[in-house]
């Protein structure tokens, strides 16, 4: 069974990161690069996140929480970030 | 090697990077130690090159100290982080590895800074840690034991304020330590980056969880709600454009009243004659008409800085996205976008933050299309001129719509342009968007001033610079060679320019233009204003009877018809009147070929939006 993603978090609760996605997906182009820049940014396994806001759009970017930081990302690249269910 | 016995020999050859994440205050930092003042503003990517100044150790020795864009790994991500990393690892052509590395962290992003300062120590470079936005971090309930961090991290570590005005003289000390200077050595230890960064904060007492910047959160509950939030977008955009028309007045009252007495001035105390036409005729009246535009162009910066200094620009990024992304772009061009509506030379530079090549080939060929503000002086000059200044509604002023028409006129064309290319070349995948949304703080009333106080001598210089120059030449070329006795008109039409223009009215007539304005035209191929300045010259030297002086404005509502003035202001929108930008872009790009393609189609553009206005209108006046 695989994890819960970022993508489909519920906004406003706090999660823990498990682990960025690293197999193949249908859209790995680069999916390497994509994680590794996750990963600097500071999505690290063990850092707590927190769906801040989501697009009305489907498929809509998210304002996201890590750390004390806040990101604006791609529903394609929060569903990257698996977290702990 | 010799070059080691000048390193020990003179300190000033020493030379010392500041690396760190985007938006710690590197900058901040650097500006306070050198003196500089390079752009500092609330986001990430604000610096994109690298910057180079001299400072001060507390015993006052010289160092040469490198700004290097900010940088959330040793893995770049896209052309600015590139720099950073190069620089540091040694690797770049145009700068040796630095004799020591300044790890500016940033105490409100501990972790994620910890984790970079982590990576440094692999490159076996002298490392010196400063701990920036201390009180920042306190501010939001973070209190960090210095001492203690700096025995677990092993490194010499300061606590810095860039922002006031002592607060970086730890960091000056701590460079007059002979052991500052000597590379530490690093275990051996095989943990990640993170890892690492976790037990540092664990051994000094500090929470994995760093507290959040509540009132960030608020704000954005609001400002980057689906309709608050747009809604609050597009007020503030036309609340600006409102301001500059309805601010301005009074200050550009009182350059008119100065340039007009001093024009008064010289022609009673000088004898009439060439000098005298070429101070009144020449430089005054062509400056003079410029400069009445500088009050307009300062309250334009003035809402800029504001923007840029409080963390909005990134969120005005977000809520652009969508719509961005449906022609083929992402929210990361918004900034560089937003920046040429105040020039498109830095805002092309700033695309150097966007990891994907085709949306910062894009971004760069829309670019010019955003309003830059020298566009500013020839819109307010023709506007004034054309547009009655008439409400149309509480609050709304007919002049201060029409000037936001002309930017929605720019900005749906620059729409219009990505389509077409997205339908030409396709869109691609869709592009990272992974942007940073800083916490919000008040702008800075110092930084606004400065900020403020830099533009306006920017615009200064260029006034007496290029458009100094511009206009004394095309003073000589309209006076030159003189006209004969009983030559019937004016004598300008007799001069190298004015038989110039003659011939360029051929191709321009079309349009509506006369040949004065294609004698304008020439000059202000250099930049935009100069136009300006070359319309006051042109218009001067061409009415015998009387000084044109400063009123440029109402000459050229006599004299030209309604159509003709649309039809300028709409060439202004598109064409590529400025020399500097298409350089610009070839240095971004490489090669002649995406110059050219932008001369090219923005020329285009204008001639054919210019022939559909002037037609229109003559049509509809008839």
């Amino acid at each position: 069974m695989s994890s819960p993603t970022l993508n489909e978090s519920k906004p406003k609760v706090w999660r823990r990161i498990r682990s960025l996605k690293t197999e193949d997906t249908p859209a790995a182009e680069g999916l390497g690069e994509r994680v590794k820049r996750l990963a600097d940014l500071g999505f690290v396994p063990n850092e707590r996140v927190c769906v801040l806001r989501r697009s009305w759009w489907k498929g809509g970017a998210l304002v996201v929480q890590v750390g004390n930081a806040t990101f604006a990302l791609r529903d394609s690249e929060a569903a990257c970030i698996e977290l702990v269910a | 090697m010799s070059t080691q016995v000048i390193n020990l020999t003179r300190l000033a050859q020493r030379r010392v990077a500041l690396v760190g994440n985007p938006n710690c205050g590197k900058s901040s930092l650097f500006n306070r130690l050198t003196g500089s003042q390079q752009k500092v503003a609330n986001y990430a990517g604000v610096t994109v090159e690298m910057k180079r100044g001299l400072m001060k150790t507390a015993q006052g020795k010289s160092i040469t100290l490198l700004d290097l864009p900010g940088t959330y790994s040793l893995n770049p991500g896209a052309d600015d982080e590139a720099v950073a990393c190069q620089v540091v690892r040694g690797e770049s052509l145009q700068e040796p590895a630095p004799d020591l590395v300044v790890a500016v962290l940033d105490a409100t992003r501990l972790r994620r800074s910890l984790r970079l300062l982590s990576s440094l120590r692999g490159l076996g470079l002298p490392l010196v840690v400063v701990l920036n936005r201390i009180d920042s971090a306190q501010a939001n309930g973070l209190h960090i034991d210095v001492k203690r961090l700096e025995q677990v991290v092993g490194l010499p570590l300061v606590a810095t304020v860039a922002v006031n005005a002592q607060g970086a003289d730890p960091l000056r000390a701590v460079l007059d330590d002979p052991l500052a200077w000597v590379a530490q050595s690093v275990s051996t230890e095989p943990v990640s980056d993170d890892e690492q960064s976790q037990r540092w904060m664990l051994a000094a007492g500090l929470e994995q969880d760093e507290p959040v910047d509540d009132w960030s959160l608020k704000f954005d509950a609001v400002l980057l709600h689906p309709v608050w939030g747009s809604l609050i977008l597009v007020s503030c955009l036309f609340l600006i454009f409102q301001a500059v028309f309805a601010g301005a007045q009074a200050p550009m009252d009182a350059v008119k009243a100065a340039v007009a007495w001093l024009s008064e001035l010289l022609a009673q105390t000088l004898p009439g004659g060439l000098l005298q036409s070429l101070l009144i005729d020449g430089v005054l009246a062509g400056v003079g008409s410029v400069l009445v535009f500088l009050p307009q162009i300062l309250i334009l910066f003035f809402f800029i800085l504001v923007l840029e200094e409080s963390g909005y620009l990134p969120r005005a990024a977000l809520l652009l996205d969508r719509m961005m992304g449906s022609i083929g772009l992402s929210g990361r061009s918004f900034i560089p976008l937003l920046s040429s509506f105040a020039c498109a030379i830095p805002g092309i530079m700033a695309t150097r933050s966007i990891a994907d090549r085709r949306d910062r080939w894009v971004t760069i060929m829309i670019a010019p299309l955003m309003t830059c503000s020298a566009r500013l002086p020839v819109y307010a000059l023709l506007i004034g001129a054309f547009i009655p200044a008439i409400a149309v509604g509480p609050g709304f002023q007919l002049q201060g719509l029409v000037l936001f028409g002309l930017y929605m006129l720019g900005i749906v064309s620059a729409i219009v342009v990505a389509t077409v290319i997205k339908l030409w070349r396709g869109a691609g995948p869709a592009a990272q968007l992974m942007m940073e949304l800083p916490d919000y703080h008040w702008p800075r009333p110092v930084d606004v001033a400065l900020g403020l106080w830099q533009r306006a001598l920017i615009f200064l210089r260029n006034v007496g610079g290029i458009i100094l120059a511009l206009t004394v030449v095309l003073w000589f070329l309209s006076s030159f060679p003189v006209a004969p006795d009983g030559f019937a008109g004016a004598p300008i039409e007799y001069s190298l320019a004015g038989r110039m223009g003659k011939v360029l009215a051929v191709v321009f007539e079309p349009i509506g233009f006369n040949w004065q304005i294609a004698v304008a035209l020439i000059p202000g191929l250099a930049a935009r204003e100069v136009a300006v300045s070359a319309l006051g010259t042109v218009y001067a030297l061409s009415d015998t009877t009387s000084a044109v002086g400063t009123a440029l404005a109402p000459v050229i509502a006599a004299q030209w018809s309604l159509a003709t003035g649309l039809s300028l202001l709409v060439w202004y929108v598109f064409a590529p009147q400025c020399m500097a930008t298409l350089a610009t872009v070839r240095r971004e790009l490489g090669g002649w070929r995406a110059p050219a393609l932008m001369a090219v189609y923005l020329f285009g553009m204008a001639y054919a939006a210019s022939w559909l206005t002037y037609r229109t209108a003559v049509h509809w006046s008839a």
